[in-house]
């Protein structure tokens, strides 16, 4: 929940920065609920991946293995040019495109704009291609930065493990109820920032509520003024914001799904707030 | 000369063809119920007694089951089974601690191991015991 992947990083000629990264893409059984095995596409062997993490203006070079059974792609939200977009039928003139299994592809665009972002595989059936876990955050800091705070990612998915096309089991970053039994401790007081996207397939849309509090909601994280102070915050697929709030008091706070069905199937936590 | 023999090995196959099939499909019975005995882990009976429903699952596969979560209309529920593994042939008792409604409907899931799902409804809830 607090692991942010920076990427190899140097600085070229002219003091702009280079970070790169190696991602592969690869089948692995992932638990989902205590006891229930997923057989999971990963990138990295995690669900999420890992995430991105760079600055508004930095050169990104990703450089992917397609180590899996299928051939996949990684599609990165963000600007760039068509050939580095990472869909099917754009960029196989020099090697991108959809990369079969065994062979390797360099994406490489600048960091732009900034904000909260994703990237997912877009092989083609995409909703199961996502669905069976091919996706991860991709945060683009601006220039200046962001406050310093205590930064949380909730990657909002779900998982259809009998093939029923209907989700038995909602989470954020995939294991149903962790946060039950593992609250997330922050301290009271100090700036929490929740980079929260929604990549749940197979259900139109998702929701994030918390208990006895309220927070800023950055949209897509793309400007630097809160849009709205409020306890709950609906997402379609694929939608992304950033959220800023403060706990003045101590205890246990739930989160979750204001879905109820979702929170009854495994998306929902607490967070425990100490001084 | 050549064309008679082709006509009366053509007319003689005739007949051999029509006792291949016969034989074939005698050999096939199709007029008989040849399907193999169904081979699955199902709920056999489902007792209701207040505040719990208790499920008898019966494995009629050929590999060991496990029930590890139990969904019951669309949330996971706390449960308790007799047995941690349901060999072939033999059966589990599942008790779902649940504050079920008179005349209410229920979908139950048994999710084992591998996501794979065992289903059973239960139709206007009353005390006792039904069988599936």
């Amino acid at each position: 929940m607090r692991d942010f992947d920076w990427g190899k990083t140097r600085r070229l000629a002219g003091g702009r920065v280079l970070r790169e990264w190696e991602l592969v893409a690869y089948d692995k059984q992932i638990e989902i609920v205590p006891g229930v095995k997923f057989s999971a596409w990963t990138y990295n062997g995690r669900v999420p991946g890992p995430t991105l993490r760079a600055r508004e203006g930095d050169l990104l070079r990703i450089h992917f293995t397609n180590a899996g059974t299928h051939p996949h792609t990684i599609h990165f939200h963000g600007i760039h040019p068509a050939v580095m977009d990472g869909t099917p039928g754009t960029g196989e003139e020099i090697g991108g495109g959809l990369i079969d299994v065994g062979e390797k592809f360099t994406y490489e665009f600048d960091a732009q704009p900034f904000g909260l972002h994703l990237y997912h595989c877009h092989a083609s059936p995409l909703a199961g291609h996502i669905a069976k876990g091919l996706y991860g955050m991709f945060i683009v800091d601006p220039p200046q930065g962001r406050p310093h705070a205590d930064e949380l990612v909730m990657v909002q998915n779900a998982f259809d493990p009998n093939f029923n096309d209907d989700n038995e089991v909602y989470a954020v970053n995939t294991v149903a109820f962790h946060f039950m039994y593992r609250p997330v401790r922050v301290k009271r007081g100090e700036l929490v920032r929740i980079y929260l996207v929604n990549i749940v397939e197979l259900d139109p849309i998702n929701s994030f509520h918390i208990h006895g509090n309220f927070f800023h909601r950055f949209p897509t994280g793309t400007l630097l003024s809160p849009t709205e102070y409020t306890d709950t915050v609906i997402q379609g697929q694929g939608q992304r914001d950033v959220l800023e709030l403060r706990f003045p008091h101590t205890g246990k706070f739930m989160f979750h799904a204001h879905k109820s069905e979702f929170a009854a199937l495994g998306w929902m936590g607490f967070f425990e707030v100490v001084e | 000369m050549f064309d008679r023999l082709l006509r009366r090995l053509w007319l003689l196959g005739i007949p051999v063809g029509l006792l291949g099939a016969a034989a074939v499909i005698a050999y096939a019975r199709p007029w008989h119920d040849s399907a193999p005995p169904v081979r699955e882990v199902k709920v056999e009976q489902a007792t209701l007694r207040p505040g719990a429903i208790v499920l008898v699952v019966v494995n009629n596969s050929l590999e060991t089951a496990r029930v590890a979560q139990v969904i019951l209309n669309d949330a996971f529920v706390d449960f308790r089974q007799s047995q941690a593994t349901v060999a072939p042939g033999d059966a589990d008792r599942i008790t779902v601690s649940y504050p079920w409604i008179s005349g209410e409907s229920y979908d139950v899931e048994l999710m084992t191991v591998t996501g794979a799902s065992i289903e059973y409804g239960i139709e206007d809830a009353e005390a006792g015991t039904q069988q599936a």
